[in-house]
Protein backbone atom coordinates (compact mmCIF):
# COMPACT_ATOMS: atom_id res chain seq x y z
CA UNK A 1 0.00 0.00 0.00
CA UNK A 2 3.10 2.40 0.74
CA UNK A 3 4.48 2.06 -2.53
CA UNK A 4 1.65 2.07 -4.19
CA UNK A 5 0.97 5.66 -2.62
CA UNK A 6 4.61 6.19 -3.18
CA UNK A 7 4.46 5.73 -7.28
CA UNK A 8 0.70 7.60 -7.25
CA UNK A 9 2.82 10.76 -5.62
CA UNK A 10 5.68 10.17 -7.39
CA UNK A 11 3.44 10.60 -10.77
CA UNK A 12 1.22 13.71 -9.12
CA UNK A 13 4.49 15.05 -8.58
CA UNK A 14 6.10 14.77 -12.11
CA UNK A 15 3.02 15.50 -14.14
CA UNK A 16 3.34 19.05 -12.00
CA UNK A 17 6.46 19.87 -12.51
CA UNK A 18 6.01 19.05 -16.41
CA UNK A 19 3.24 21.40 -16.46
CA UNK A 20 4.85 24.26 -14.71
CA UNK A 21 8.02 23.43 -16.82
CA UNK A 22 5.72 24.02 -20.22
CA UNK A 23 4.16 27.29 -19.11
CA UNK A 24 7.05 28.63 -18.55
CA UNK A 25 8.94 27.88 -21.41
CA UNK A 26 5.78 28.82 -23.83
CA UNK A 27 6.26 32.35 -21.68
CA UNK A 28 9.97 32.32 -22.74
CA UNK A 29 8.92 31.35 -26.70
CA UNK A 30 6.82 34.04 -26.76
CA UNK A 31 8.55 36.68 -25.61
CA UNK A 32 11.53 36.00 -28.07
CA UNK A 33 8.45 35.56 -30.83
CA UNK A 34 7.46 39.07 -30.13
CA UNK A 35 11.13 40.59 -29.98
CA UNK A 36 11.93 38.87 -33.35
CA UNK A 37 9.07 40.58 -34.22
CA UNK A 38 9.54 44.06 -33.29
CA UNK A 39 12.63 43.46 -35.25
CA UNK A 40 11.50 42.24 -38.59
CA UNK A 41 8.98 45.07 -38.73
CA UNK A 42 11.65 47.36 -38.50
CA UNK A 43 13.54 45.86 -40.73
CA UNK A 44 10.74 46.32 -43.56
CA UNK A 45 7.40 47.45 -41.80
CA UNK A 46 5.72 47.90 -45.10
CA UNK A 47 5.74 44.55 -45.58
CA UNK A 48 5.34 42.76 -42.63
CA UNK A 49 2.84 45.20 -41.75
CA UNK A 50 0.54 45.80 -38.21
CA UNK A 51 -1.61 48.07 -36.78
CA UNK A 52 0.75 49.95 -34.29
CA UNK A 53 3.47 52.81 -34.89
CA UNK A 54 6.67 50.95 -34.26
CA UNK A 55 8.89 50.72 -31.13
CA UNK A 56 11.94 51.07 -32.31
CA UNK A 57 11.64 54.54 -33.53
CA UNK A 58 10.72 55.94 -30.04
CA UNK A 59 15.22 54.67 -29.46
CA UNK A 60 16.54 56.01 -32.78
CA UNK A 61 17.36 59.85 -33.36
CA UNK A 62 16.41 61.29 -36.23
CA UNK A 63 16.77 64.89 -37.51
CA UNK A 64 12.66 66.35 -37.03
CA UNK A 65 11.95 67.68 -40.33
CA UNK A 66 8.83 67.07 -40.37
CA UNK A 67 5.98 68.71 -42.17
CA UNK A 68 2.55 68.97 -42.71
CA UNK A 69 1.25 69.18 -46.17
CA UNK A 70 -1.45 71.82 -47.60
CA UNK A 71 -4.12 72.65 -45.42
CA UNK A 72 -6.91 72.99 -47.45
CA UNK A 73 -11.45 73.25 -46.52
CA UNK A 74 -13.63 70.57 -48.24
CA UNK A 75 -14.74 73.45 -50.82
CA UNK A 76 -10.73 74.49 -51.44
CA UNK A 77 -10.12 70.57 -52.26
CA UNK A 78 -12.65 70.96 -55.04
CA UNK A 79 -11.50 73.68 -56.20
CA UNK A 80 -7.76 72.58 -56.22
CA UNK A 81 -8.93 69.93 -58.20
CA UNK A 82 -10.87 71.15 -61.01
CA UNK A 83 -8.27 73.88 -60.84
CA UNK A 84 -5.54 71.26 -61.94
CA UNK A 85 -7.19 68.82 -64.53
CA UNK A 86 -7.70 72.15 -66.16
CA UNK A 87 -4.44 72.95 -66.45
CA UNK A 88 -3.30 69.70 -67.29
CA UNK A 89 -6.06 69.84 -70.18
CA UNK A 90 -5.07 72.87 -70.98
CA UNK A 91 -1.18 72.00 -71.51
CA UNK A 92 -2.50 69.03 -73.38
CA UNK A 93 -4.76 70.44 -75.71
CA UNK A 94 -1.41 72.82 -76.77
CA UNK A 95 0.61 69.68 -77.55
CA UNK A 96 3.96 70.83 -76.55
CA UNK A 97 6.31 68.29 -75.43
CA UNK B 1 -16.69 68.42 -41.10
CA UNK B 2 -17.48 72.15 -40.66
CA UNK B 3 -16.84 74.38 -43.86
CA UNK B 4 -14.79 76.57 -41.71
CA UNK B 5 -12.37 74.12 -40.60
CA UNK B 6 -9.23 73.45 -42.55
CA UNK B 7 -7.34 69.68 -42.52
CA UNK B 8 -3.92 68.98 -44.27
CA UNK B 9 -4.95 67.29 -47.46
CA UNK B 10 -3.77 64.13 -46.51
CA UNK B 11 -2.36 63.02 -43.34
CA UNK B 12 -4.42 64.97 -41.74
CA UNK B 13 -4.51 62.82 -38.60
CA UNK B 14 -7.98 61.61 -39.09
CA UNK B 15 -8.12 58.52 -41.61
CA UNK B 16 -11.71 59.27 -42.32
CA UNK B 17 -10.90 63.03 -42.76
CA UNK B 18 -8.44 61.47 -45.57
CA UNK B 19 -10.28 59.01 -47.05
CA UNK B 20 -13.41 61.98 -47.70
CA UNK B 21 -10.45 64.29 -49.30
CA UNK B 22 -8.69 61.89 -51.33
CA UNK B 23 -12.37 60.92 -52.74
CA UNK B 24 -13.33 64.59 -52.70
CA UNK B 25 -10.22 65.47 -54.80
CA UNK B 26 -10.93 61.99 -57.25
CA UNK B 27 -14.49 63.10 -57.88
CA UNK B 28 -13.66 66.53 -58.90
CA UNK B 29 -10.57 65.69 -61.35
CA UNK B 30 -12.81 63.56 -62.62
CA UNK B 31 -15.97 65.46 -63.29
CA UNK B 32 -13.54 68.19 -64.35
CA UNK B 33 -11.79 65.68 -67.62
CA UNK B 34 -15.16 65.25 -68.70
CA UNK B 35 -15.95 61.69 -67.33
CA UNK B 36 -19.79 61.54 -66.04
CA UNK B 37 -18.90 58.53 -64.61
CA UNK B 38 -16.08 56.95 -62.80
CA UNK B 39 -15.63 53.57 -61.20
CA UNK B 40 -13.37 53.55 -58.12
CA UNK B 41 -12.37 50.67 -55.80
CA UNK B 42 -13.34 52.06 -52.57
CA UNK B 43 -11.30 49.55 -50.58
CA UNK B 44 -8.18 50.08 -52.34
CA UNK B 45 -9.13 53.50 -51.15
CA UNK B 46 -9.20 52.43 -47.27
CA UNK B 47 -6.03 50.44 -47.97
CA UNK B 48 -4.29 53.21 -49.22
CA UNK B 49 -5.07 55.71 -46.12
CA UNK B 50 -4.72 52.82 -43.78
CA UNK B 51 -0.83 51.75 -44.64
CA UNK B 52 0.39 55.32 -45.46
CA UNK B 53 -0.80 56.17 -41.76
CA UNK B 54 -0.55 52.86 -40.35
CA UNK B 55 3.09 51.14 -42.02
CA UNK B 56 4.50 54.30 -43.04
CA UNK B 57 7.75 52.73 -45.14
CA UNK B 58 10.24 55.41 -42.66
CA UNK B 59 10.86 53.67 -39.16
CA UNK B 60 10.13 56.55 -37.61
CA UNK B 61 6.59 57.15 -39.25
CA UNK B 62 4.44 59.29 -40.71
CA UNK B 63 4.28 62.01 -37.87
CA UNK B 64 8.00 63.04 -38.44
CA UNK B 65 8.17 62.52 -41.98
CA UNK B 66 8.78 65.49 -44.08
CA UNK B 67 6.15 66.26 -46.81
CA UNK B 68 8.36 64.77 -49.97
CA UNK B 69 8.19 61.54 -47.84
CA UNK B 70 4.23 62.05 -46.81
CA UNK B 71 3.68 62.16 -50.89
CA UNK B 72 6.43 59.40 -51.86
CA UNK B 73 4.21 57.15 -49.54
CA UNK B 74 0.74 57.81 -51.24
CA UNK B 75 2.20 58.23 -54.24
CA UNK B 76 3.89 54.68 -54.81
CA UNK B 77 0.91 52.94 -52.80
CA UNK B 78 -1.65 54.86 -54.74
CA UNK B 79 -0.18 53.32 -58.19
CA UNK B 80 0.46 50.12 -56.49
CA UNK B 81 -3.27 49.60 -55.39
CA UNK B 82 -4.83 51.18 -58.60
CA UNK B 83 -7.94 52.57 -56.98
CA UNK B 84 -9.31 54.05 -60.00
CA UNK B 85 -10.65 51.42 -62.37
CA UNK B 86 -12.05 53.88 -65.35
CA UNK B 87 -9.19 54.70 -68.02
CA UNK B 88 -8.81 58.69 -68.73
CA UNK B 89 -10.52 59.90 -72.39
CA UNK B 90 -8.12 58.03 -74.98
CA UNK B 91 -8.45 61.71 -77.10
CA UNK B 92 -7.15 63.80 -74.40
CA UNK B 93 -4.91 61.48 -72.99
CA UNK B 94 -3.44 59.61 -75.72
CA UNK B 95 -0.93 56.36 -75.00
CA UNK B 96 -1.74 57.62 -70.94
CA UNK B 97 -5.21 57.27 -71.14
CA UNK B 98 -4.71 53.77 -68.66
CA UNK B 99 -2.44 56.04 -66.37
CA UNK B 100 -4.89 57.12 -64.93
CA UNK B 101 -3.74 56.19 -60.99
CA UNK B 102 -0.42 57.94 -61.55
CA UNK B 103 -1.86 61.30 -63.38
CA UNK B 104 -4.12 61.67 -59.88
CA UNK B 105 -1.64 60.64 -57.64
CA UNK B 106 0.59 62.93 -58.86
CA UNK B 107 -1.92 65.74 -59.05
CA UNK B 108 -2.67 65.35 -55.51
CA UNK B 109 1.11 65.54 -54.24
CA UNK B 110 1.74 68.53 -56.41
CA UNK B 111 -1.24 70.55 -54.75
CA UNK B 112 -0.72 68.97 -51.38
CA UNK B 113 3.25 70.52 -51.48
CA UNK B 114 2.21 73.59 -52.43
CA UNK B 115 1.25 75.47 -49.20
CA UNK B 116 2.94 72.47 -47.38
CA UNK B 117 5.68 73.29 -44.27
CA UNK B 118 8.82 71.56 -43.66
CA UNK B 119 9.87 72.18 -39.63
CA UNK B 120 13.58 72.07 -39.78
CA UNK B 121 15.22 71.83 -36.38
CA UNK B 122 18.75 71.81 -37.82
CA UNK B 123 18.04 75.30 -39.30
CA UNK B 124 15.63 76.01 -36.66
CA UNK B 125 12.64 77.53 -38.58
CA UNK B 126 9.81 76.38 -40.11
CA UNK B 127 10.23 76.67 -44.13
CA UNK B 128 6.92 76.99 -46.32
CA UNK B 129 6.59 75.76 -49.83
CA UNK B 130 4.89 78.87 -51.41
CA UNK B 131 5.75 78.09 -55.02
CA UNK B 132 4.16 75.52 -56.89
CA UNK B 133 5.97 72.87 -58.32
CA UNK B 134 5.93 73.23 -62.32
CA UNK B 135 7.70 70.73 -65.07
CA UNK B 136 7.34 70.76 -68.47
CA UNK B 137 5.08 68.41 -70.49
CA UNK B 138 7.94 66.09 -71.84
CA UNK B 139 8.92 65.62 -68.52
CA UNK B 140 5.21 65.25 -67.32
CA UNK B 141 4.83 62.03 -69.41
CA UNK B 142 8.11 60.68 -68.88
CA UNK B 143 7.24 60.99 -65.03
CA UNK B 144 4.15 59.46 -65.31
CA UNK B 145 4.96 56.40 -67.05
CA UNK B 146 7.52 56.01 -64.11
CA UNK B 147 5.10 55.92 -61.71
CA UNK B 148 2.79 53.84 -63.16
CA UNK B 149 5.46 50.90 -62.59
CA UNK B 150 6.26 52.07 -58.88
CA UNK B 151 6.13 49.70 -56.07
CA UNK B 152 6.01 50.97 -52.82
CA UNK B 153 9.30 49.79 -50.83
CA UNK B 154 11.28 49.89 -54.18
CA UNK B 155 10.45 53.14 -54.99
CA UNK B 156 9.46 55.24 -51.78
CA UNK B 157 12.89 56.81 -51.32
CA UNK B 158 13.21 57.50 -55.03
CA UNK B 159 9.86 59.11 -55.65
CA UNK B 160 10.77 61.35 -52.09
CA UNK B 161 14.02 62.66 -53.59
CA UNK B 162 11.93 63.49 -56.99
CA UNK B 163 9.03 65.50 -55.12
CA UNK B 164 12.19 66.96 -53.23
CA UNK B 165 14.26 68.31 -56.30
CA UNK B 166 10.96 69.60 -57.74
CA UNK B 167 10.22 71.51 -54.67
CA UNK B 168 13.01 72.55 -54.22
CA UNK B 169 13.61 73.73 -57.79
CA UNK B 170 10.64 75.36 -57.38
CA UNK B 171 11.44 77.11 -54.03
CA UNK B 172 15.08 77.59 -53.65
CA UNK B 173 15.40 78.92 -50.13
CA UNK B 174 14.20 75.60 -48.76
CA UNK B 175 17.13 73.56 -49.64
CA UNK B 176 19.61 72.90 -47.60
CA UNK B 177 23.04 74.45 -48.99
CA UNK B 178 24.71 72.12 -51.73
CA UNK B 179 27.74 71.54 -50.75
CA UNK B 180 28.74 67.77 -52.43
Amino acid sequence: MKIAHALWMHLVLTSFVGIIETIIMNKVAQQHEAEAFKVLRAVNPAILGGTQPLQIAKDVQFPNAAGGLRLVSPEEIRALAHSSAQNLLSALALGNV
Amino acid sequence: MSTSQKFNILFSGSQTADTVNLCRYIDEYAATLGLSRLDINTGAINTIIAVTNQQFPWIPGAVKASPFKKVAAFTTNFVAEKPIITPFPEDKFGILATHQNAIIAYALSIDALEGATINCEKRKKQIVLSNRIKISQHYWQDLIVALSNCIPVHHFNCVSLIYESLAYRANPDASYEPTI
